[in-house]
């Protein structure tokens, strides 16, 4: 018989399903925006459905590097799972993803983790559930301004790898169409890999501690 | 072309450099080489914000580094390290005594 450590976390947002999928499948901002928990991701395989990476990874209250083996799977367009592995395939680790959108075109994001362990481990599941909520609030935290940030410079017709033409060109008119649906095609173009090995494209981080302002002052 | 207040020399003291929205565009305000330098804050690879991290230097070269993704924009010119067709745009900058203002369309 197999003993699974439990966890559940979920939240809302005002952002559309589409967005929040970008954003999980946008790999590589794992050593950008959550530079302060993962070091390195080298992504193997992808395709619009599915995604085998390795990555360094620092859980909340454990103070070192794990490497782990993850393997992410697109369900459907409302439902993920992701496979980790680590410590030599000792741990294994399970998490689902729903995604909840409303007709207001609001979406709700919960993920659910099962860790596998000897059935004398069972003992710990306070403290992997205190760990995993902790890792959803954190990683939450810095990946809602991405996710507003990126609606905003959507709606201001924002183009991938171009940028804003009115912005790029003094000359050019300002976007004023109405709202687009948020486009999201699978898997996302990758350019901003150190290098390209055999196997697969790593992806570095390259500030370790930042000294920042973020993501700017508040307006005038 | 518009011109329009973005901040104070004063902010731009406190905090070496800063960005803010003005008339949708999003802009960096920052010193280089003893001049105030305004540039485009938006990072050409998916929006994400270029002047997020205080300055680094890489290979004796200035930086910005994007928090999305990490691509680097060279100080002086506004062009990415990696890939040289990604040029962040520079406004004109104009000082009156405390004020910062920005041409924008
Ligand atoms: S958005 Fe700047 S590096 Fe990706
Ligand atoms: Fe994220």
């Amino acid at each position: 018989m197999k003993y699974f450590l439990k966890s559940k976390s979920s939240l809302k947002t005002n952002f559309p399903k589409k967005l929040l999928l970008w954003n999980y499948w946008d790999h590589e901002h794992i050593v950008g925006t959550h530079f302060k928990h993962y070091k390195k991701v080298n992504i193997i395989y992808e395709d619009n459905k599915t995604c085998l990476s390795e990555r360094l990874a620092k859980l909340p209250y454990i103070p070192f590097y794990i490497k782990t083996t993850d393997f992410a799977i697109l369900l459907n367009g409302s439902q993920m799972v992701v496979y980790h592995y680590a410590l030599f395939n000792l741990l294994f680790c399970k998490q689902t993803f729903y995604f909840e959108e409303d007709n207001k075109g609001y979406c709700k994001v919960t993920r659910i983790d099962y860790l596998e362990v000897p059935r004398f481990l069972t003992i710990l599941q306070p403290f992997f559930d205190k760990i995993m909520r902790k890792w959803f609030i954190d990683v939450w935290k810095e990946d809602m301004p991405m996710r507003k940030r990126r609606l905003r410079v959507w709606k201001l017709g924002f183009n991938d790898f171009r940028g804003i033409d009115y912005v790029n060109n003094p000359a050019e008119k300002k976007f004023t169409k109405p709202m687009r649906p948020y486009k999201l095609e699978l898997p996302i173009a990758k350019i901003t890999h150190e290098k390209n090995t055999k196997s697969g494209k790593v992806f570095l981080r390259k500030i370790e501690k930042s000294k920042h302002i973020g993501y700017g002052l508040p307006k005038l | 072309m518009q011109k329009k207040l973005i901040g104070t020399l004063n902010e731009l003291n406190k905090h070496k450099q800063f960005s803010r929205w003005v008339n949708d565009h999003d802009i960096l305000v920052f010193l280089n080489k003893n001049k105030v330098k305004a540039i485009s804050n938006i990072c050409p690879h998916f929006g994400g914000p270029v002047g997020y991290h205080e300055i680094t230097e890489v290979n004796g070269e200035k930086v910005f580094t994007c928090l999305w993704h990490n691509l680097q924009f060279n100080v002086d010119n506004g062009v990415c390290t990696l890939h040289k067709n990604l040029k962040l745009r520079e406004y004109e900058v104009i000082i009156d005594s405390d004020n910062i203002f920005v041409y924008v369309n």
